[in-house]
């Protein structure tokens, strides 16, 4: 898929892959050891993730590509704090996720990261505005400030014009524009994207990808995204992750 | 999440299924309605055979008797005296409490000398059962606590005073005096009497005594005096701020003065008068605590108040079981609601939301349905209740009976109503909270 010029990427990185050598941890933003996910479903373990090490440094644009069912999804969840290891060491901005709890990894959620998903979840019957206000709502922000931080996380992706929308009257591309100014609103140090163009056409993938990697560039904002389109992320991410059957085959290292 | 937002959240998720909210409210407000229509009428009920049954004093009367007077067994028991009349009176649920006095002695006024019983009654007492018409105020006024020469005169009395033809009310502002007999030491600071009574009281055999003579002034004249009707034959009442220094040194009966047996210190009688029937029993333990004897009819009442105990409850779960089918349909609303909404509860989750956030706004959305269905079933129940009591008195009428308001609808009922409703609604939302939040944000995302 081809990036227009301007937002074109960086070329990929494409590394070695195996356990990584950190030469500076104050900048790594994640860092797993060894990390696994595995399921039970009856007599069978999945192994969904199984034995991932990786670094990712403060500020990279990293995508993570590989076969549907590979684990790429589920190492996300395990990033965002949305699941939690069945073993490893997972450290996410100094945080270890494998060690906290229920609530512990709420509030990580709530304040370290924002999530893309691929198909945008957005709360049908809110506007736009009210949309991209839900974390803060949840972060317990004056109301005052709230509608300041929503203006600035819709100007951000263009939307200012369409804040009183509902989703069903905005574009998929819009919809998934709301759904990253709600990611954005809250600050986050970290940026997840799952498949976000997976319900895009391609004319709208290239805006939305060219969208995240201009916030990765303008902020420095660490971006770990989910794609099976390795193309397309390959054209905009530092470094491309590929996953296999719950290991990683590529990209550990920076 | 702070509240404002947790309704408004919650607000917007009722909005967003009006129909369903709306007859889920309407199921809680049927059962309130049901439950408060029962408990009013019910309640209104009550009031109205209470307020029958505390009408008659007998009925809200405790006598206290000091164990020792009563039973002349030790002197180990409490003095039924000043002090304990005063602890009788600041017990809960007392309405007033004196002692039951009446001094024997001679009633002298335009010339005649009658043997009368004067009977020491607060002034408050006489007004109420003028009030209640137990007593009929015949002529002039009755008195006030402080007017220690009043005196009140029955119509019985009053006609052995005058001739036939000469009405009651020509005696009304006539002074007179009634002597009472006493023994020497105790009649300090009276009037000290004539010779003429002197002689008199020595011609009635009273002469080792010291009659003390109580000017008085009669204001009124009643018919039917006496705490307790005209039967105990009590003809002359003073407020009892009058007769009570005098009772110490005087005699119980005409027998006592006889033989000389003063009543002393203590009363022989004090009336307990409770606020109602309900309180009669309370009360009268309290009194026996204090280590007094206290004689009701409690007995007598207490299937009374057991009919409206049972009588209420029996209402209460007419009322009841309409609610617990409201709160079957919250809970079955809300687990609809969890599963409808269990792709935004993931989200919730993945924005930050903990456990307890969800648990609140589903909470918060239960207390929404229960205060509208609250509110919604005191009206109700309010219509009902006066729907029925309308129809209630129209049969009254048809059989000849007395319109009467059957309905009571006081603030407890009314708090009470709605603090039931948000609590039966939080309750059910319960169960349909925690599911949501133990919804698992991954699964959420990935199926709905």
């Amino acid at each position: 898929m081809p990036i227009p010029s301007g937002i074109a990427g960086r070329g990929s990185v494409l590394s070695d892959t195996g356990s990584s050598v950190h030469s500076d941890a104050s900048h790594i933003a994640i860092r797993s050891s060894d990390i696994k996910r595995h399921f039970r479903r009856g007599e069978y373990t999945v192994r969904a993730v199984d034995g991932i090490t990786l670094d990712v440094h403060s500020g990279e644009l990293v995508g993570i590509v590989g076969t549907s069912g590979s684990g790429k999804t589920t190492l996300l969840n395990l990033v965002g704090g949305l699941d939690t290891p069945t073993d490893g060491h997972l450290e996410v901005m100094g945080q270890r996720l494998d060690a906290l709890d229920s609530r512990g990894l709420a509030l990580y959620r709530r304040s370290v990261i924002g999530i893309v998903f691929q198909s945008f979840q957005l709360l049908p019957a809110q506007t736009a505005f009210e949309n991209v206000a839900l974390p803060l709502v949840l972060q317990n922000v004056a109301r005052r400030e709230r509608r300041s931080l929503v203006e600035t996380a819709l100007e951000r992706v263009s939307l200012i014009d369409r804040m009183d929308h509902l989703p069903s009257e905005l574009s998929a591309g819009q919809q998934q524009r709301v759904a990253i100014a709600r990611a954005l609103v809250k600050q986050p140090r970290l940026l997840l994207a799952d498949e976000p163009t997976g319900n895009l056409d391609s004319r709208t993938s290239v805006e939305i990808l060219g969208l995240l990697q201009r916030l990765n560039h303008e902020q420095q904002l660490t971006v770990v995204l989910v794609s099976h389109d390795e193309t397309a992320v390959e054209q905009i991410a530092d470094r491309v992750l590929r996953i296999e059957d719950g290991r990683l085959v590529a990209g550990g290292s920076p | 999440m702070i509240l404002r937002d947790q309704f408004s959240y919650a607000f917007a998720n009722l909005r967003k299924t009006r129909l369903r909210t709306f007859l889920t409210a309407a199921g809680v407000a049927t059962g309130i309605g049901a439950m408060t229509s029962m408990v009013s009428i019910g309640s209104g009920t009550q009031r109205n055979v209470l307020r029958t049954l505390n009408e008659q004093y007998v009925l809200t009367s405790i006598m206290v008797r000091s164990v020792h007077n009563a039973e002349r067994s030790g002197d180990s028991q409490p003095p039924l005296d000043t002090s304990a009349v005063r602890k009788l009176r600041a017990l809960p649920g007392v309405r007033d409490a004196f002692p039951v006095i009446g001094l024997p002695g001679l009633l002298v006024a335009r010339g005649e000398r009658l043997f009368q019983n004067l009977e020491g009654m607060p002034a408050w007492l006489l007004d109420e059962q003028i009030e209640r018409g137990r007593v009929e105020l015949v002529a002039g006024r009755t008195y006030a606590a402080d007017e220690t020469t009043a005196l009140v005169v029955s119509e019985r009395a009053a006609d052995r005073l005058l001739p036939d033809s000469i009405p009651a009310e020509v005696l009304l502002d006539e002074s007179v005096t009634f002597v009472v007999a006493q023994v020497p030491d105790s009649a300090q600071g009276m009037e000290p009497p004539s010779e003429v009574l002197v002689a008199g009281a020595a011609q009635l055999g009273l002469g080792r005594f010291r009659p003390t003579m109580l000017s008085l002034t009669i204001v009124g004249i009643v018919k039917g005096a006496g705490t307790f009707g005209d039967f105990v034959g009590v003809s002359l009442l003073a407020p009892i701020e009058t007769v009570e220094p005098l009772h110490s040194a005087s005699f119980r009966d005409l027998g006592a003065l006889l033989t000389g047996e003063v009543q002393g210190g203590g009363y022989q009688l004090v009336q307990v008068l409770t606020e109602d029937v309900m309180a009669v029993a309370q009360v009268q333990d309290n009194v026996e605590a204090l280590g007094f004897r206290a004689q009701s009819i409690l007995d007598e009442i207490a299937e009374v108040r057991r009919a409206f105990v049972i009588m209420n409850g029996l209402l209460a779960m007419i009322g009841g079981v309409s609610l617990f089918v409201a709160a079957m349909m919250i809970v079955n609303t809300l687990v609809m609601a969890v599963l409808e909404r269990t792709s935004e509860i993931g989200l919730l989750k993945a924005l930050g939301a903990t456990d307890a956030d969800v648990t609140r706004l589903f909470l918060t959305e239960a207390g929404v349905i229960g205060i509208a269905g609250g509110v919604g079933g005191l009206g109700l129940g309010y219509l009902v209740a006066r729907v029925t009591n309308a129809i209630a008195n129209i049969q009254f009428e048809r059989v000849g009976e007395v319109r009467v308001d059957l309905v009571a609808f006081p603030s407890w009922l009314m708090l009470g109503g709605l603090a039931f409703a948000l609590s039966v609604s939080l309750v059910a939302g319960w169960y349909p909270a925690r599911r949501a939040a133990r919804v698992d944000p991954v699964v959420a995302l990935r199926h709905y």
